[in-house]
């Protein structure tokens, strides 16, 4: 074909209508006897210049395009949002190019379109030959549905062995993954997914027959290599979600790193965490062999649909006066508070039932099945108020939070702000595109400096807010 | 009158016995070597972006005078002949340099613009400008703004007529921009800016939407 003559072609296709030709010569001659065939030759000739014309002036537009947009290519992100660019429905999980029955699972869940991370993620993660992939995504981005989409399209469900693994720092985490992964999947009837996580007891000699396997690094560590219910040498995506969080719990990077160890070198590896400390991205490069890499400017970090405010008060006891004042003036669907320490939760809790509201306490030294029966009666709205310490501060998606309040401001062991935790405290509101608002209580200069520096960091305007002043208070509502 | 205004082929830029021989070939086509005229105006188009952008219309013009004076295509078929020999030879084209390379892309897609047989685009010409427009798509051409600019011209200049003669091919060509836009390669702001406007042009049924344009476009703010 390549080889052909084109002259010769172009030859053959004029010959091919010459019959046709002849005979639009002859109604030419036919209408050559009156005035109109000279307007209608015309008119053509005027309407092909004027396309000319048109195509012409495209080209000098092409250099035009505006100079801030050049500059500002984060605003690329704001026309996609918007539901009236045709780019809107050009970029629809269609072009993915999915399993039919995965499509049908990712519809059912009501997902219309790719956010940022999946958009930019996506493509690389369903790619042949699979691609590795560290990417920074903070809460309610999507990732979990991007990671999710990628096991599910590589999975065989006829195979019946773990194929895909993905860890969790935490239980509630696990537990929230792997519901996406049942509701995303729940139109391929033979996929089976087995939480590893401490509680979940097998039998000695047991094989997971289970497709996709989530949990804890402790538990999927002997259950690779102890106690041998699954063979790594199977696994095909291996996910390592919140890996922030990972490293900051003992035990977690060393078990991390092990069953990475055990993995097969052409297994595909995907790494998500909300920042990208020097400890984490050390940790990262080690987990995730030749990596494509989607890092946030600084300034993403921080969440464009949450309202942060802070404010004054002196003591425990103004801060809780304060915290019924934003009550009184604000409709409040679900609120989460933070507290620094269990003492400080516990009090409060107490404080906030007797004035009425329906309160649920969760904190570090409760069972698994406890955290994770608090969890739920929360997300069914049983309780409108969650009171927890930082062990909460990740993994919880409830759709109605609208309010975070940081009764406490997030420091780390040496009395540092915690700029991560402090990220993904806020970061339980604002979520599934609903305005969020954060709020932060500053007891002293100590907490007040502690304030500025976490604004500093992430380059974001903390506003002072009244609580005496209940038309302030109703303002930032809206 | 409408004749003289046509004259201006911006070939001012040519020696005098090129210019002259050019003219003869739009005024009297049998007086000179028409394959000639198609080597000139082919090695011409490779060096000369300007002049590359607008040769199609002087080829037109020249096929016309042709067809007229002596029922003829002794230009056209030396002058496909000619960018078929190029076409083949791209790769090193591209290699040697990619100004050549970007003026061949734009001259042969200036050719399928203008050019028309039974007044259809030449169907000969269909897969070697999708070809180009492939190269183009790559990303390893996707890192260099001269073509990202050539594919997203080209595009508005013949897509819409490239999509009606062959709909799949292009339905191909866009996932590679797409992806291109998406992944991250060594995209510059400009050429992933020029890459989401045809995406969104195209989608738009290859129309600049009023929206689109005042976005890309206007430098007034809301």
């Amino acid at each position: 074909m390549a080889t052909d003559s084109w002259a010769l072609a172009v030859d053959e296709q004029e010959a091919a209508v010459k019959s046709m030709s002849s005979l639009q010569i002859k109604e030419e001659k036919v209408k050559a006897d009156t005035n109109g065939v000279i307007k209608t030759s015309t008119t053509a000739e005027k309407t092909e210049e004027e396309e000319k014309e048109d195509r012409a002036a495209q080209s000098l537009l092409n250099k035009l395009i505006r100079s801030n947009l050049v500059d500002n290519t984060n605003q690329v992100e704001v026309l996609q949002r918007d539901p009236s660019s045709p780019l809107y429905s050009v970029k629809s999980f269609e072009e993915l190019r999915l399993k039919p029955q995965l499509l049908q699972g990712v519809y059912a869940m009501g997902f219309n379109r790719p956010s940022k991370i999946q958009e930019n993620a996506l493509p690389m993660m369903l790619a042949e030959p699979p691609q590795n992939l560290i990417a920074q995504s903070q809460s309610g981005t999507g990732k979990t549905a991007a990671f999710v989409l990628a096991m599910l399209s590589r999975v065989e469900p006829a195979d019946r062995y773990p194929q895909c693994l993905c860890l969790s720092p935490t239980y509630e985490l696990a537990l929230q993954t792997g519901k996406v992964i049942e509701q995303m999947g729940k139109f391929h009837p033979e996929l089976k997914l087995a939480y590893a996580v401490r509680g979940n007891k097998l039998e000695r000699g047991q094989k997971v027959s289970e497709q996709i396997v989530i949990g804890t690094p402790g538990t999927v560590l002997d259950w690779c290599s102890k106690l041998k219910f699954i063979d790594p040498k199977k696994i095909k995506v291996f996910v390592l979600d919140e890996a922030d969080v990972m490293i900051a719990t003992q035990g977690h990077q060393d078990q991390s790193i092990r069953i990475q160890r055990m993995l097969p070198r052409n297994c595909q590896m995907l790494l998500f965490s909300a920042t990208f400390e020097d400890s984490v991205w050390k940790f990262a490069q080690k987990v995730v062999p030749d990596p494509n890499i989607i890092k946030l400017k600084r300034e993403e970090e921080t969440l464009d649909t949450i309202k942060q405010y802070y404010v004054l008060c002196n003591n425990r006891e103004e801060k809780f006066q304060a915290l019924c004042n934003l009550y009184g003036a604000i409709t409040i669907a679900q609120a989460m508070i933070f507290c620094h320490t269990r003492k400080t939760a516990s009090w409060l809790a107490a404080e906030l039932s007797k004035e009425g509201h329906q309160v649920a306490l969760l904190s570090g030294e409760m069972m698994v099945e406890q955290r994770a029966a608090v969890i739920e009666r929360f997300r069914e709205g049983k309780e409108k108020v969650l009171v927890t310490t930082n062990v909460c501060a990740r993994g919880i998606d409830v759709e109605q939070v609208s309010v975070v309040i940081n009764f406490d401001l997030p420091v780390d062991k040496d009395g540092n702000p915690d700029n991560e935790t402090y990220l993904h405290r806020i970061g339980r509101t604002g979520r599934f595109g609903k305005r969020g608002l954060a709020v932060n209580m500053v007891d002293s200069k100590h907490s007040m400096n502690i304030l500025n520096r976490i604004q500093e960091h992430f380059n974001k305007k903390i506003e002072r807010l009244d609580t005496d002043d209940l038309d302030e208070i109703e303002k930032i509502a809206n | 009158m409408s004749e003289a205004s046509r004259d201006d082929y911006k070939i001012q830029s040519f020696d005098a016995e090129t210019q002259q021989l050019l003219k003869t070939a739009l005024k009297d086509p049998g007086a000179v070597d028409l394959e000639r005229v198609a080597n000139v105006i082919v090695d011409h188009s490779l060096q000369d972006c300007v002049f590359s952008k607008e040769a199609g219309r002087m080829c037109y013009a020249i096929i016309q005078a042709e067809s007229k004076q002596a029922g003829q295509s002794v230009f056209r078929r030396g002058l496909l002949n000619r960018l078929q020999k190029e076409y083949d030879a791209r790769e090193q084209l591209r290699a040697c340099s990619l100004q050549g390379w970007v003026c061949y892309v734009t001259f042969i897609c200036n050719i399928f613009d203008y050019l028309r047989v039974n007044n259809m685009p030449m169907m000969a010409l269909v897969n070697p400008v999708y070809d180009c427009l492939f190269q183009l798509a790559q990303p390893e051409s996707l890192s260099r703004e001269e073509e990202v600019d050539c594919l997203v011209l080209q595009l508005h200049r013949v897509g819409e007529q490239l999509e009606k003669m062959n709909g799949q091919r292009m339905d191909e060509l866009f996932i590679l921009i797409r992806d291109g836009f998406l992944l991250p390669t060594d995209l510059s702001s400009l050429a992933r800016l020029l890459l989401l406007e045809m995406i969104e042009f195209r989608a738009a049924g290859w129309k600049t939407t009023p929206a689109a344009h005042k976005y890309y476009y206007s430098e007034v703010s809301d």
